[in-house]
């Protein structure tokens, strides 16, 4: 028995975790599902892929590795500058559409379509804009150290880890502790009510958003480091970040992070027993199972 | 109009019907009964890898190539799609708007992971 797909899928589902925080955030608060969230990923890697370069070639030291990582100093400024960026893109996308939508009273449906529509433009932009050959962060490569019973990872990969751990739980205690976080939940429950106790809703939008953007493009970042970044990347890992986030209980922060969890051990699984042709199925077969059985997911209460 | 030209815009023609045949389908499911269908584009592939496999010529290795008259192609293509539309409109016809969209959005992912892009 080897822990190889342990460590595959708990790096995979960090990521979908992280990604999957901000679609039910969405769901929750603005009330529709956004398919657009996936390009949020990809840009949010290419932002910061553009930012690091920029670093290296303005100061050579600070691509320098730091310690056992692969990567140096620009990469940890570029992924706060791209965190930035991409909150700002979410903000602009939902200025220039879903908020002319919303204000109009649009059906969810329609929202929903008006992402399709975002997501193949900013898709179609960021292919015309870089290209799609892939592009990496570094081109050193790393050893993976032996972890026993078989299971290797990189440094790059554990820290990752660590990295979602950490950022999960500090937007969970924002959402249960904190007078913007009591808002959201405010306005989640009902946005005319939340309005008339006084809580400023448009202010919250911006902060769903901008969280939104903000793990994405740290879910994006990520996916550029452990495999490599593409214009297609966050189309792929759309169908995984709606199955975890149903999965998690629409609204759940942990819930979210666990359920991506589940699905990115669950793709390891696939690939290690079943066959890596199956891997982009499983995210459905959970998405159906749990909307059949229990709709409300883990951790969410029923609408 | 040079016959080159010609033939580029009955190329062209031919891809546009396609469409429409597409919509015709979505109209039907969206436009007359409310099914959001974001998978249309999965359910054609089914067809098209069902009329390749049944028609294509035979090839050492390779399934299908059963070399059969292409409108048992377009049939057989109709009824596999069909069919499993079946199936899937079964397990997720009862599901809210928002839930359907995503559940055919993944049935257009998991065929195109199936078929290999």
């Amino acid at each position: 028995m080897n822990a190889q797909p342990l460590i595959d899928g708990l790096v995979a589902g960090s990521m979908i975790g992280l990604g999957a925080i901000g679609i039910t955030l969405t769901y929750s608060i603005l009330k529709f599902s956004n398919f657009a969230h996936g390009e949020f990923i990809s840009w949010g890697a290419y932002a910061a892929l553009a930012v690091s370069s920029a670093l290296a070639m303005l100061y050579a030291p600070l691509a320098a590795p730091l310690g056992p990582f692969s990567f140096g100093w620009s990469l940890v400024i570029a992924a706060i500058a791209s965190a930035i960026l991409t909150g700002l893109l979410t903000l602009l996308v939902d200025a220039l559409l879903f908020g002319r939508l919303r204000r109009r009273g649009s059906a969810a449906i329609v929202l929903v379509m008006a992402s399709f529509g975002a997501a193949l433009t900013l898709r179609a932009l960021l292919e015309f804009l870089a290209t799609s050959k892939p592009a990496y962060f570094t081109s050193s490569l790393q050893i993976a150290m032996k972890l026993g019973l078989g299971a290797r990872a990189t440094p790059d990969q554990l820290l990752l880890l660590g990295v979602a751990v950490v950022t999960v739980v500090g937007v969970h205690l924002m959402l249960t502790r904190t007078a913007i976080g009591r808002s959201m939940r405010a306005v989640s429950e009902n946005p005319d009510l939340a309005g008339i106790a006084g809580v400023d809703v448009r202010a919250v939008v911006r902060v769903v958003w901008l969280m939104g953007g903000a793990l994405a493009s740290l879910a994006g970042v990520m996916a550029g480091l452990v495999i490599q970044i593409r214009p297609q990347m966050g189309l792929d890992l759309l169908l995984p970040l709606f199955a975890a986030a149903i999965l998690g209980g629409i609204g759940s922060v942990p819930g979210a992070m666990l359920a991506g969890l589940i699905v990115g051990l669950a793709e390891a699984a696939t690939v290690m027993f079943i066959g890596a042709e199956w891997r982009a199925a499983v995210s459905f077969f959970i998405l159906v199972a749990v909307l059949l059985l229990r709709p409300q997911g883990l951790f969410g209460r029923l609408a | 109009m040079t016959p080159e030209l010609l033939a580029y815009a009955a190329f062209f023609l031919t891809m546009a019907l396609s469409f429409a045949i597409m919509c015709l389908g979505l109209n039907l499911q969206w436009g007359q009964t409310g099914v959001f269908n974001v998978g249309v584009a999965g359910f054609v592939a089914i067809g098209a890898y069902t009329s390749a496999l049944l028609t294509a010529p035979a090839v050492q290795d390779r399934i299908g190539g059963l070399e059969l008259p292409i409108f048992v192609g377009w049939i057989g293509a109709a009824l596999a799609a069909g069919l499993v539309s079946v199936i899937i409109g079964a397990i997720t016809i009862r599901l809210r708007s928002d839930y359907l969209a995503i559940a055919t959005f993944g049935v257009a992912v998991a065929v195109q992971a199936i078929t290999g892009g």
